[in-house]
């Protein structure tokens, strides 16, 4: 069990190309992060660089008190689990488990002691003696998380390590890997591109794009308050609507008048969140908007609730979920669609004229520019 | 392949022993300098594919003629090494009888660096397994396959094997995978034409199979002449400014996900609309039509032409720079 301490680490390859950049973070003890951001936004190489497979460039890493820069891998006390889940197809899952133990040449005894332990944690102990052509992919999976586990290191590593998994799976090793990191009570780092496993495993989120820390926060607190644009888009699905809208007073009230400029779309926004702007100055110049899909409705109550923060759509298409229903909406003054998750009793059907309400407390606000948010939290 | 390629691939056994050099003059003139024990031999690299053969056998004959100078009885590697690289004769056999197996051979090389000195603990040998180290950055593993072994459990070794490298070394192991039904000479040959043939036109990925690059193989025996020309169809002065890295990269990715847009779209986070834009934006400028199975498969063929276009390049640019 270790912390881990990133200090101002760059990763810049040869030619220029920075990969990484300034990339600060403290993982206390026991920590369940997780990297998440678009293809390319360097998630891999940070953890390559912990896990010593990437040299850095530039900065300190410390995994406990340690300062790991120039340690080998190996003897980085930590271990890593890839995305393939290679095993060995000649040896038994027992072979394959303790095969890395063998090479540090640890006792016979203890290798056994561990092996058998990850077996009762993993729930494979009966599959010991099998060999990985008899495993299904979830075993797989669960060995190659045994050949991590009978390390016992201090910090765990998982590149994209469900990936390669089917959808239904994918969902049943989540769970299981919550729940281990619950038993082992070690550190855990976690890159994937998929916002879900992050928002469902973590403990707290680093949201990255271009090489570069957007935002590290616990999953809700990033769904609620977002800092920037990118991390409003990113987390969520579906995605956050966006408006390009204008700020203006009107009388005692500020409002957000839609792009079209016809006055029809309009929100007036509460008073106790206009006081949450950073800066009033925002007042009188174009921003953009954003409010989740969940918080726009169609329904009657909704539309009494929030009278003064209606909006004229047509429906182009609903999507029946089961348990409940997206409207793809299309409103004059924004491109594409703008999606709301309504209940799935709704009435609207594609083609219809409507108006649906958007819940004014869960509005963002963002500079057109900088793509920062306006609001303090 | 190219004659130069051809020869360097034939003299990699002795490749501690031989590292080859561009000598001075020229850069067709075909001359390449090998240090054999502290003496610099001086061989030739006709352009022609004809004289390229003979210089095979001759600069091998040579080297063979050398090593063997040091010692008076063929250790079991260097008899493996002849074995392989096609020198072994029926006399040979006769001597040093093989037991009946299907066996496949296996090139590893580091991505960067030597081998590490545990190889021999670090790679699980079974059965019959034989691993012999040619020079410090390359080994050969003969694998005895058993019945029920086929390619997808040599894959799967080799990809258990890289991960083993990477958690015990922090160094990244290249894998070529030769056939197991064909000759122990031709599965090595194979296996080395993987492993050079993967770095040329797909270096991100560790480990290639022989069999399953027959596009590339089909490439490589384009002429440069005739394989620039056909780059330049879409990668030229005119489109340069429109291919931009982003371009490239939406590009591989649409293609790496099978031509589908949900997936794409989702693991460059951009909206589905944003990627079709691209998309029309890359047919604008190519002609070329992604989401249609032909146009997606001439637009990869040429992207690897370019891939090799880029990596001889980058060759020729380490060998000024070695003068």
């Amino acid at each position: 069990m270790a912390s881990v301490s990133l200090q101002h680490i760059y990763k810049v390859y040869q030619g220029g190309v920075t990969a990484v950049s300034d990339f600060c973070l403290d993982i206390e003890d026991k920590e369940f992060i997780v990297l998440v951001g678009p293809s390319g936004c360097g998630k891999s190489t940070t953890l390559r660089m912990v896990a010593g497979l990437e040299e850095i460039s530039e900065g300190e890493l410390y995994i406990g008190d340690k300062l790991v820069n120039d340690v080998a891998p190996k003897d980085r006390d930590i271990a890593m689990v890839f995305q393939n889940y290679a095993l060995y197809p000649h040896m038994t899952v027992y072979d394959n488990m303790a095969f890395g133990l063998k090479l540090r040449k640890t006792p016979k005894d203890e290798i056994r002691r561990r092996v058998e332990e990850a077996g009762r944690i993993l729930d494979i102990s009966h599959l010991l003696n099998r060999k990985p052509k008899a495993l299904s992919g979830g075993q797989r999976q669960r060995v190659a998380l045994g050949r991590a586990i009978v390390r016992e290191p201090k910090v765990f590593l998982f590149d994209e390590p469900l990936s390669n998994l089917d959808a239904k799976l994918r969902v049943a090793m989540r769970t299981e890997i919550t729940k281990l990191h619950q038993r082992l009570q070690t550190t855990f780092i976690y890159v994937t591109h998929d916002q879900t496993e992050a928002m469902t495993m973590a403990s707290r989120i680093v949201v990255m794009k271009d090489g570069v820390v957007q935002q590290v926060d616990t999953p809700q607190n990033l769904y609620d308050y977002p800092t920037n644009e990118f991390v409003a888009g990113f987390i969520g699905s579906p995605q956050m609507n966006f408006f390009n809208v204008t700020l203006k007073r009107d009388g005692q009230d500020v409002v957000a008048v839609f792009g079209d400029e016809t006055g029809e779309n309009r929100v007036v926004i509460p008073r106790y969140k206009v006081d949450k702007f950073i800066d009033e100055s925002y007042i009188g110049q174009q921003v953009v908007m954003g409010i989740r899909p969940e918080d726009i409705d169609d329904s009657e109550e909704a539309l009494q609730k929030f009278a003064n923060a209606t909006l004229k759509v047509k429906v182009e298409v609903t999507e029946q979920m089961g348990s409940e229903t997206y409207l793809y909406l299309t409103t004059p003054g924004k491109d594409g669609n703008v999606i709301a998750r309504v209940d799935p009793r709704t009435k609207s059907r594609a083609g219809d004229e409507i108006r649906v309400a958007m819940d004014v407390e869960h509005l963002h606000f963002f500079d057109k520019d900088t793509e920062k948010t306006l609001l303090n939290r | 392949m190219t004659a130069e390629d051809r020869l360097r691939q034939a003299l990699l056994p002795y490749g501690e022993l031989l590292s080859l050099r561009r000598a001075g003059g020229p850069e067709d003139s075909g001359l390449l300098t090998a240090p054999v024990h502290g003496t610099d031999l001086l061989v030739c690299c006709p352009r022609g594919e004809a004289n390229a053969d003979a210089l095979l056998s001759l600069a091998s004959g040579m080297l063979k003629g050398l090593l063997q100078a040091d010692s008076a009885e063929e250790t079991t590697e260097a008899r493996w090494i002849r074995r392989l690289s096609g020198e072994w004769t029926a006399a040979d056999e006769t001597a040093h009888p093989l037991p009946p197996a299907t066996r496949c051979v296996l090139v590893l090389q580091m991505r960067s660096g030597s081998l590490p000195d545990g190889l021999r603990d670090m790679v699980p040998m079974q059965r019959q397994d034989v691993l012999i180290r040619f020079g410090a950055g390359k080994a050969v593993l003969v694998k005895d396959l058993v019945r029920g072994e086929g390619p997808a459990e040599l894959l799967d070794f080799a990809c258990a094997l890289r991960e083993t490298f990477l958690e015990e070394e922090g160094q990244e192991i290249l894998i070529g995978i030769g056939e197991s039904d064909v000759s122990l000479r031709d599965s090595f040959r194979q296996a080395q034409d993987a492993l050079t043939l993967g770095l040329r036109y797909d270096a991100d990925r560790g480990v290639w199979r022989w069999q399953r690059m027959v596009a590339e193989r089909l490439l490589d025996d384009l002429p440069p002449e005739k394989a620039a020309a056909c780059t330049a169809l879409i990668f030229n002065r005119k489109t340069a400014r429109l291919l931009d890295e982003e371009l490239l990269n939406t590009a591989e990715m649409f293609l790496r996900n099978s031509l589908n847009l949900s997936d794409t779209a989702r693991q460059l986070f951009i909206h589905r609309s944003t990627l079709m834009y691209r998309l029309d934006k890359l047919q604008r400028a190519t002609g070329l039509d992604l989401r249609l199975f032909d146009d997606a498969m001439t637009f990869w063929l040429l992207l690897l032409l370019r891939r090799r276009q880029l990596e001889s390049q980058t060759r020729n640019q380490f060998t000024m720079e070695d003068r």
